[in-house]
């Protein structure tokens, strides 16, 4: 006697098999970390600034390497399906397809955008941030990453079809990410300055919980567009 | 009016109707930009702060306006197309882009030329309405680019319908920028409550200009739409019938 | 209350192509309805409208009465789906990949053992995807046919790379789910493998 479907055991099945299909595939992750580091320690070098301006130059650069590294992922999150016809069943299932949607999304932060924040702070060093303010910047990195997993969700599954989509998919993302950028960056110049953060992190958690509310079903809807 | 609307939904009938309103559109439109561009450049007083420099504000005002109108009229077209399935309503998405584009670039270059004799720079990155105008112009284009990209083009309507809502959110910021943050732009002038903080003078060119600039931009909206229509509608006996009369 | 599949002035355009106009038909249980074209005649795009995944010009499909896009999810727990891709992660094995779909569709696995053994499979039931032979990866997208209680089927050309066993296999399988009030729409390109189907649609 099959045990009853539930919402539950669709969502840990999907969230369980992307996570082991990242960890099966650790290139797909380490290219991109990879990339945000080189780069951002490669921009000292091209700017040739001193210690205080690289200072109050460091959160706008670490945020947009972060996300510049982030939107390189974010192929991978439905090509894969649909090139070997896994989308079909996952789109044919029971299961509410926004559900599936936000696990698929919530294994790519995990295995994705958690590395780049445990990362973040070895580039705060190389910018010289005391360790407060690099707390504060993981914080904001925290909330940035999941917000872009859940928008370049909606960029993603727009362009499954699209050859070499990366490029497209940062267009479309990054207008919509702007005031998560804007902000995350500004609340560590804040801090810096001396300023309170709050006002900022609040902005953020918002941004997260409106994209949240509305990414999965305008990705699920975009997908079952693009199903021909 | 509903009737009217429903109609419209036909593309048949689309083209009909607006092959008659584009030359009303365009001439009225022609007729009250002459008379906003003349009394403003000419006949309103110069500004007691700017001096002439502020005779920018009859084209800067009528573009930033035009752009965000026309974002707004993609995104209920959008909304239209996908939840009544009305097909018409891609065609006006797909026409209204490029023009949404260059009224958009056009404001923030006008602005841009304004700032510098008012502001002192020619940009200013702090400013939450030039960097949502500008966040505008990006939607603007990767609506463009996601739309070449798809070569279906009922896939390539739908999906980009999608991208259009989804960026919809920010006109109000766009609009509310100035209430919600401190931006060098000032506050609302026009729709205040106790009525518009600016001179007669200056008011009605300026009422004129934007009314003027939005009827060209429809009877512009128009023809590009009828010519995608025809596009789309290519196969379809009526525009046979209609070009062996000769009416195309 | 017998199931049914109704489908009515069904238009579908690939591009600016029309694949077929004003299509209407309909089967019920104990059927089994044939598909057959040439290449590139629109058999797969037709099994993708029957099944929800493309959205037909003109037309509605039904499913007992409703149409399929009103309720997908009871609509979705009523059919299995077998297409060209085998929709299995290559670097998963067929157990975990049959697992994993298992959340999905509430699929039971008591006699999982038995299908894997009439498919000859059960030597390969634990090596990733990616090892198996391509009759091998058919047989395999196959068993899902046998867990999944679902009345109707649609598959799109189950028999390609299959051997004449594993054919015979199939066929017996597929037999055994028609008599057991079972309904299917096959598309293939050699509709002479099914002498027993109740009707054909060709497409050219």
């Amino acid at each position: 006697m099959p045990k009853r479907l539930t919402l539950i055991r669709g969502f840990t099945a999907m969230f369980r098999r992307d996570l082991l299909q990242y960890k099966k595939r650790p290139s797909q992750i380490l290219n991109p970390l990879i990339f945000f580091i080189m780069i951002s320690a490669a921009f000292p070098f091209a700017v040739n600034t001193d210690q205080t301006q690289l200072v109050q130059i460091g959160p706008g650069i670490i945020w947009i390497m972060a996300i510049l590294s982030y939107l390189l992922t974010l192929h991978h999150l439905y090509n894969d399906d649909a090139e070997d016809g896994c989308l079909d069943y996952i789109m044919l299932s029971p299961q509410p397809l926004p559900l599936l949607v936000l696990a698929k999304i919530c294994a790519h932060w995990i295995s994705s955008g958690l590395p780049l924040i445990i990362i973040s702070p070895i580039i705060g060093i190389i910018y010289q941030m005391q360790v407060d303010t690099i707390l504060i910047m993981i914080a904001t990195l925290f909330f940035g990453t999941f917000a872009l997993s859940l928008v370049g969700s909606i960029g993603a599954s727009l362009t499954i079809s699209i050859d070499n989509s990366n490029i497209l998919v940062s267009l479309l993302v990054l207008p919509i990410m702007m005031p998560v950028l804007i902000f995350g960056a500004r609340t560590i110049e804040l801090y810096q300055s001396g300023a309170t953060t709050m006002s900022g992190m609040y902005f953020m958690s918002a941004y997260c919980m409106f994209a949240l509310s509305f990414s999965p079903f305008a990705s699920a809807a975009a997908l079952r567009i693009g199903a021909d | 009016m509903w009737i009217l609307l429903h109609k419209m939904a036909s593309p048949k009938y689309f083209y009909s109707i607006a092959s008659s309103l584009i030359p009303w559109l365009f001439i009225s439109g022609l007729l009250m930009m002459t008379y906003g561009m003349i009394n403003g450049l000419f006949y309103a007083p110069p500004d007691y702060q700017q001096g002439d420099a502020f005779r920018i504000i009859y084209v800067h005002v009528p573009a930033a306006y035009i752009s965000m109108m026309a974002y707004s009229l993609m995104a209920i077209a959008a909304f239209i197309a996908l939840i009544w399935r009305i097909k018409i309503a891609h065609a006006v998405i797909v026409s209204a882009a490029p023009l949404g584009a260059w009224f958009t670039f056009l404001a923030l270059l006008t602005g841009s030329l304004w700032g510098r004799p008012m502001w002192g720079t020619w940009w200013e990155w702090g400013d939450p309405r030039l960097t949502s105008e500008l966040l505008m112009l990006f939607l603007y284009l990767g609506y463009m680019a996601l739309r070449a990209s798809i070569p279906d083009v009922i896939k390539a309507d739908k999906l980009s319908a999608i991208l259009i809502l989804i960026g919809a959110i920010n006109i109000p910021v766009i609009h509310y920028s100035v209430e919600w943050w401190t931006s060098l732009h000032q506050g609302s002038t026009l729709l205040k409550s106790g009525g518009p903080s600016i001179a007669t003078s200056m008011l009605y060119p300026l009422i004129a200009s934007i009314i003027g600039l939005s009827l060209i931009f429809g009877s512009l909206l128009l023809i590009r739409t009828k010519a995608e229509v025809l596009n789309r509608e290519r196969h379809s006996r009526w525009i046979k019938e209609m070009i062996l009369k000769g009416e195309i | 209350m017998s199931n049914r599949l109704t489908i009515e002035n069904l238009t579908l355009f690939r591009g600016d192509k029309c694949l077929f106009k004003n299509t209407s038909f309909a089967i019920t249980q104990g059927d089994l309805l044939l598909v057959t074209g040439p290449n590139g005649s629109g058999k797969t795009t037709m099994l993708r409208s029957i099944a929800g995944l493309v959205e037909p010009e003109t037309g509605t499909i039904s499913w007992n009465q409703q149409s399929i896009l009103v309720n997908r999810q009871t609509y979705h727990e009523d059919i299995s789906w077998i297409s060209h891709n085998h929709g299995f992660k290559s670097s998963l094995s067929i157990l975990e990949n049959l697992e994993f779909e298992a959340h999905l569709y509430n699929y039971s696995f008591d006699k999982i053992d038995n299908i894997l053994e009439r498919l000859s499979l059960t030597v390969n039931k634990n090596i990733p995807f990616k090892f198996l032979s391509a009759g091998q990866k058919r047989r395999a997208s196959l068993a899902r046919l046998a867990l999944n209680k679902s009345s109707l089927w649609l598959l799109d050309e189950p028999t390609s790379n299959l051997d004449a066993h594993a054919q015979d296999i199939f066929k017996e399988i597929l037999n055994e789910h028609i008599s057991n009030n079972g309904l299917c729409v096959l598309a293939t390109h050699h509709p002479e493998v099914f002498e027993d189907s109740t009707s054909i649609i060709e497409l050219n």
